[in-house]
């Protein structure tokens, strides 16, 4: 933080007292950022769970954000900065705990922690859930991120893998991923803009009701249009083929199977035709290259 | 399963012996009744969207558009042989 670093001049003890809070405060003003939270209700899903008042699921699965608003200091994002040698296009992994903490603000619930990713281990008490052990081999878990530009501005892109576990677990909300700008001032340690949220495409979040509600191994997979945090400011725009590439750079980090050229239905019928090579094509009710199925 | 076990542990032969890709059903299903989309594109969908064993499943399609093969992802989960899917279909 900057907090620390402002000169004080020399004055009377009050005086001395009042210019240094103010300056601290003044600095400190100038590495804090807010961060306004939304998260919409599903607005479609296979099997309307969403739409279930009865149970009592549907308002389990509308939380509404947390803490709408939030104020963050420089060191929320620090951990997630580039290493100093991190040129255009480089991957790194941050810690994950800083994602997390931030997404609280949605719901204190959040978690690095994969549901599907972790094996089950029964508990002795039958009337409780199963705890989550360690993860699997290969779990796609925690947070990539990517350089987008560098100098006085840098401007990251971010991946991230949280889920919520409402109702103590007993419903496990799976956003298919959260991506995130992160544009910041590294030399006066300022955040020009930040968002993290769910991508806005149908359907990105998997619904799993471990017990409950009377639906116990129920899974359910929908869209919701607005799940994430952002400040006021937004990140400057980039070149849709840029942006494309970068997000590529982390899915292949997560996935080792990103690595396999995958074409659009349309593109690859055109390229098989031209190659002579057989069409293998994987057919889903969710996207393949995130967590929602 | 899918993606972390087969998918993944077979990237290089289904990038040497396929052209590959993935639809969401409902996208295929849009695909096949889209009147301005590519005959054969709009017919592979359709074969598709009819073939689909969900919530996943896996096509190979000759490059003629003739439905060749079809594996149920949740087989995966039975022991099926992925790989066994992939070599027999490719051949």
């Amino acid at each position: 933080m900057g907090v620390g670093r402002a000169p004080v001049p020399k004055m009377g003890s009050t005086t001395l007292f009042l210019a240094a809070a103010a300056l601290a405060a003044s600095a400190s003003d100038e590495t804090r950022f807010s961060l306004a939270a939304e998260w919409s209700p599903i607005a479609r899903s296979a099997y309307g769970f969403h739409l279930d008042v009865q149970s009592g699921l549907g308002d389990v699965l509308d939380p509404g954000p947390s803490v709408p608003l939030r104020s963050y200091d420089w060191d929320a994002v620090a951990p997630l900065l580039p290493p100093d040698r991190a040129v255009v296009g480089d991957v790194w992994e941050p810690d994950v705990a800083p994602i997390v903490e931030i997404l609280r603000q949605l719901d204190p619930s959040a978690s690095a922690v994969l549901h599907h990713h972790h094996a089950p281990v029964p508990s002795s008490d039958p009337t409780k859930l199963p705890e989550l052990g360690p993860p699997l081999p290969s779990a796609p878990l925690g947070v990539r991120a990517t350089l987008l530009a560098g100098g006085p501005i840098v401007d990251v892109l971010l991946r991230a893998h949280v889920e919520f576990h409402l109702e103590d677990r007993a419903v496990y909300y799976t956003p298919g991923q959260f991506e995130g700008r992160l544009v910041f001032d590294r030399e006066a340690q300022r955040v020009v803009a930040f968002h993290l949220a769910v991508p806005d495409r149908d359907s990105n979040v998997d619904i799993n009701v471990e017990e409950g509600f009377g639906r116990a191994g129920m899974v359910d997979i929908g869209y919701v249009p607005r799940l994430g945090v952002r400040t006021k400011a937004i990140p400057p725009e980039r070149d849709p083929a840029t942006l494309d590439e970068a997000r590529l750079r982390l899915r292949r980090a997560f996935y080792a199977f990103a690595r396999i050229d995958w074409l659009p239905l349309d593109d690859a019928v055109l390229e098989s035709e031209r190659t002579g090579k057989p069409l293998h094509v994987v057919v889903l009710f969710g996207t393949l290259d995130d967590e929602s199925c | 399963m899918l993606r972390a076990g087969p998918l993944s542990e077979h990237s290089r032969l289904l990038d040497e012996t396929f052209v590959n890709a993935w639809i969401l059903i409902q996208d295929a299903k849009a695909l096949a009744a889209d009147e301005d989309g590519a005959p054969k594109a709009r017919s592979i969908a359709a074969s598709l969207a009819d073939a689909y064993l969900g919530p996943i499943s896996s096509h190979v399609v000759d490059p003629d558009g003739a439905l060749r093969s079809t594996y149920r992802g949740n087989s995966f989960l039975e022991g099926a042989s992925y790989e066994a899917f992939l070599r027999k279909a490719g051949e």
